[in-house]
């Protein structure tokens, strides 16, 4: 038996961790993760590879797919719909894991905040985090993003602020669950302060369930970035974004139906690919599912 | 044939057919392809009013066997040997009768009493509908009074209160109560109850357990009480049945088995047990650990621990020895088989 | 119960009147002069000023809240500057169509959710399981806008099987199975995200259910097994409930995709046309309506989930 030393107050023994067995991504997780890696790598390296997004020969319009030179064809206006396909992943990409990632910080430092609090502040963070909850996510949105006019930009400020409530309240039940357990009562007892608390014992435990769930939100915020952009909204014409794209082809829906798919099928594969990777990371993270909001 | 059923096979026959009449049992899980041996191989004889307990760790087998008797393994699980009830076969009926044994003719007081009940209906409405589905009552009003009145056998000072009430509003130890009445409202002839007091405070296990020897006594009924508590197995009477590895290693009085135990294993475990006559610091225990379920070794379970084993103890399994009147050991070394002029083996 | 409704009821008060100050603040920072939007640029600065003062535009901000609430409270929603009507009206006609379009998809994602959902927990494994799952995760993930894009080319202008947008046919002069014809195609793709959700959280909560101790005491006490599912599925109902409450928020804000896409002429329709035309009073009344809509509705789930559930009324 070894003998026991006496720990400096403040410093923290782990928290017990009931020995996780090493779980595998199941084998959808993994293509998943490869088809998100191949959108990242398209995103950072496609516009440097295609031509010229905008480049457009009204010759040359309405191009079917296959056509020499153009793999997926040329759109109304004759711009090669591969070159901004590939060239709108870089603004989709972004406008999926920058709110997110904003969301993530924010949402769970609100919530853990306010899972450690004493009542007061515990209410009122979430009181203000209902009154947001109070809108439907996508009508706020839209309210901000038109408040502050059009661009990519203010289209990720306004997913961001609304993401945010959704992860502060996945961040407060996980920390009011981990804080009813034991090994609070004692890391309060050895004297540490809440911040140490917060950093040491609570954000290692939270950070699995956020993490997975904003996996999931990746998707989500693809999803409705470019139905901002679709709207009219987020970005402007001629940037090529697939939201966009979707909104442009839409006229050609009687004469060229596979140029209105083809936007709509790159936000369901990023967007499939998203969640079946969060799912994936659930079950290796060994996390229970949270109702997705 | 050992000794010892041929004892108990007389006494059958002197009091009339026993009501659970377990031999050989076998239980083996079948998860995907996989074989998982759990129980392998226990008899024994519950008569009118008796009371065995059945002692082990956990890993046992004490808990699979009793849910085994009652055959809530499903296709999960497949059952060997025979249970018997009122010399009836229970393995292998279809689950249209198996129905109306379940509940009526044995009933089932699991391990945690939250867990028992449905939280969304209210305790009488439980009740109510336990009477309904055996024919007991189905009379609504006549229904709701035998509800309230079993309720009040189990010692809950409210009945009507409580049959008002869900689950979630009554303590730990009135949910246990409420569990009780609801095993005992068809009148079953046999009560498993799956230790019944693990989940409970200190204060209110015995409150329980005296409930239960109260019933006991008024109801006539056999029971099986599953448990790892010593001290419950001794306070509580009756017979005890020591398991081991999914098997019954000893048997006997609880008295009997208390005091002079005739297994290495039996011994073990009581010698392990903190009481006032032990010197500080000296609290002996088993060396290594029991076998895992699924892998376990050739021959007797317990010779890779046992102080006494000889070289044919890794081979031969130990079969169970009567050791005097209504006492029985796994354990050769222990107790040397002597012929007994007259009684075929 | 009444109590558990009344303090939900009472609680929805303050948040409601965050939602008005937050929808408040939003209309102020939308830049653009309001005022020259009305006149036209070339109003004089008397034109300028009178105008500003009556519409009260001079006071200070708290003032300017106060009196809108005021009259918001009491039914005047002012005027359109875009169509020079009363705003309410519009506002609440809209919010009629939109919650018919909202019911529907909501009871068809129940209907869709609850059948995937018990099927994919059901059978753990085969064909069909796979399907369940597939459709589930696909379901999630669909961008609305071109599901209802692609059901408008082939079943509608394609097929003519449904009316392509709109919600009534003016020839037709209305009528329930004009409105039902003209509901189908929005309902299924508003349907389809909620479905999905609903889908996998309850397959999740039968799983659970199943695993659960008293499921076998059930069976214990010599319940058939048909008795056994149904107080099993019994038990599945507040987790869906409280699935159900959150899609309520995702399909009326989801909605308004499909209303762009399939002219229907919701409220999503609306405020999206005023934000285009900064038609403030009818920004503001819609959000606000959305919002009060919203949280009626979750009431009310909530208290269906009271009801079903003991447990909540005494937790809340």
């Amino acid at each position: 038996m070894t003998a026991v030393t006496e720990a400096p107050p403040g410093t923290l023994t782990a928290p017990p961790r009931v020995a996780r067995r090493r779980r595998r991504m199941t084998s959808s997780a993994t293509v998943a993760g490869a088809v998100v890696g191949v959108i990242v790598l398209v995103a950072v390296v496609g516009p440097f590879v295609v031509g010229d997004p905008n480049a457009g020969d009204p010759a040359q319009r309405l191009l079917a797919a296959g056509t020499h030179g153009h793999l997926l064809g040329t759109d109304g206006q004759g711009r090669d719909v591969f070159a901004r396909l590939v060239d709108g992943t870089r603004l989709s990409l972004l406008a999926g894991l920058v709110p997110v990632l904003f969301a993530a910080i924010v949402g769970t430092g609100l919530g853990v905040t306010a899972g450690l609090s004493g009542r007061w502040a515990h209410r009122s963070i979430m009181r203000t985090l209902d009154v947001f909850y109070a809108f439907p996510a996508v009508l706020l949105a839209i309210a901000i993003a038109a408040a502050l006019g059009s661009g990519i930009s203010n289209s990720i400020i306004a997913l961001a602020v609304i993401l945010v409530p959704p992860v502060a309240r996945v961040a407060e039940t996980e920390t009011r669950r981990l804080v009813d357990l034991d090994y609070m009562e004692a890391a309060r007892a050895s004297g540490a302060s809440r911040g140490a608390i917060a950093l040491r014992q609570v954000l290692p435990n939270v950070a699995p369930p956020v993490v997975v769930y904003c996996t999931a939100l990746i998707g989500l915020s693809i999803v409705y970035a470019a139905g901002l952009s679709f709207l009219g909204l987020g970005v402007s014409p001629p940037t090529a974004e697939w939201g966009l794209m979707v909104s442009d082809h839409t006229q050609y829906i009687y004469t060229a139906p596979f140029l209105a798919a083809v936007p709509a099928l790159a936000i369901l594969v990023a967007s499939v690919a998203f969640n079946v990777l969060g799912d994936g990371l659930r079950d290796l993270l060994d996390v229970r599912g949270e109702a997705r909001a | 044939m050992s000794t010892s059923t041929l004892s108990q096979a007389e006494d059958d026959i002197t009091r009339g057919v026993a009501p659970l009449e377990v031999t050989d049992l076998t239980t083996t899980f079948v998860p995907k392809g996989r074989r998982i041996e759990v129980v392998r191989g226990v008899s024994f004889t519950l008569r009118r009013g008796e009371t065995l307990m059945l002692l082990g760790e956990s890993g046992s087998g004490k808990s699979v066997t009793a849910r085994s008797i009652m055959q809530l393994y499903g296709s999960a699980a497949e059952l060997g040997g025979s249970v018997r009830m009122n010399g009836q076969e229970l393995l292998g009926l279809p689950e249209s009768r198996l129905r109306g044994v379940r509940g009526g003719q044995i009933a089932l007081i699991p391990q945690d009493p939250t867990g028992a009940l449905d939280p969304l209906r209210r305790i009488g409405a439980q009740l109510t509908e336990v009477l309904a589905v055996h024919g007991v009552e189905r009379v609504r009003r006549a229904a709701r009074r035998r509800a309230e009145e079993l309720l009040a056998m189990v010692g809950i000072p409210d009945p009507k209160r409580v049959a008002d009430s869900y689950p979630h509003e009554l303590s730990g130890g009135m949910r246990q109560r409420a569990v009780i009445a609801i095993a005992v409202a068809c009148d079953p002839q046999v009560l498993i109850a799956d230790e019944p007091t693990t989940a409970l405070d200190v204060t209110v296990q015995a409150q329980i357990l005296e409930l239960l020897s109260e019933l006991r006594e008024r109801l006539g009924t056999a029971m099986l009480m599953v448990t790892h508590d010593v001290g419950v197995a001794g306070d509580f009477g009756g017979r005890i049945g020591v398991m081991y590895a999914g098997r019954l290693v000893e048997e006997g009085p609880a008295g009997e088995v208390l005091t002079n135990p005739r297994h290495p294993y039996t011994r073990g475990l009581l010698d392990s047990l903190p009481g006032p006559d032990i010197p500080r610091g000296t609290l002996r225990s088993i060396e290594g650990s029991p076998p895992g379920v699924g892998a376990f070794p050739a021959g007797c379970a317990f010779a890779p621990r046992c102080p006494v084993a000889r070289p044919s103890c890794h081979s031969e399994d130990p079969p169970l020895i009567g050791v005097g009147r209504d006492r029985a050991a796994a354990c050769p070394v222990v107790n040397p088989v002597r012929p007994s002029p007259g009684k075929a083996a | 119960m009444l109590g558990y409704v009344g303090r939900r009821l009472l609680m929805a008060i303050p948040i409601l009147l965050g939602v008005s100050v937050v929808i408040f603040v939003t209309i102020k920072i939308i830049p653009g002069d309001p005022i020259a939007s009305l006149l036209g640029p070339t109003g004089s600065p008397e034109a300028r000023a009178a105008l500003t003062e009556r519409l009260g535009l001079d006071r200070p901000l708290p003032v300017q809240y106060a009196s809108w609430l005021g009259h918001t409270l009491v039914g005047d929603f002012g005027t359109s500057i875009a169509r020079r009507s009363a705003v309410a009206p519009m506002v609440f006609d809209a919010l009629k169509n939109t919650l018919i379009l909202t019911l529907a998809a909501a009871v068809l994602a129940m209907i869709l959710g609850v059948g995937v959902g018990t099927l994919t927990a059901l059978r753990r494994t085969g064909p069909l399981a796979r399907i369940g799952n597939g459709f589930a995760l696909f379901s999630i993930s669909v961008p609305q806008y071109s599901v209802g894009l692609l059901l408008i080319i082939y079943l509608a202008a394609g097929a003519g099987l449904f009316p392509v947008s709109g919600m009534y046919n003016p020839s037709l002069g209305g009528g329930f199975v004009d409105l039902f014809n003209h509901l189908i195609l929005p309902a299924v793709t508003a349907a389809l995200v909620p479905a999905g959700i609903i889908a996998r959280m309850f397959r999740s909560s039968v799983l659970d259910v199943m695993s659960m101790d008293f499921i076998e005491a059930l069976t214990a006490r010599g319940l058939s097994r048909r008795r056994v599912m149904a107080h099993a599925f019994h038990n599945t109902v507040p987790s869906l409930l409280t699935v159900a409450g959150l899609q309520i928020g995702y399909l009326l804000g989801g909605v308004i995709f499909v209303e762009a896409v399939f002219a229907w002429p919701g409220i999503g329709l609306l405020v999206y046309q005023s934000i285009s035309q900064r038609d403030l009073p009818v920004i503001q009344a819609g959000v606000l309506v959305s919002a009060f809509a919203f949280v009626m509705l979750n009431l009310i789930v909530d208290a269906l989930h009271g009801l079903v559930d003991p447990r909540i009324r005494t937790s809340h």
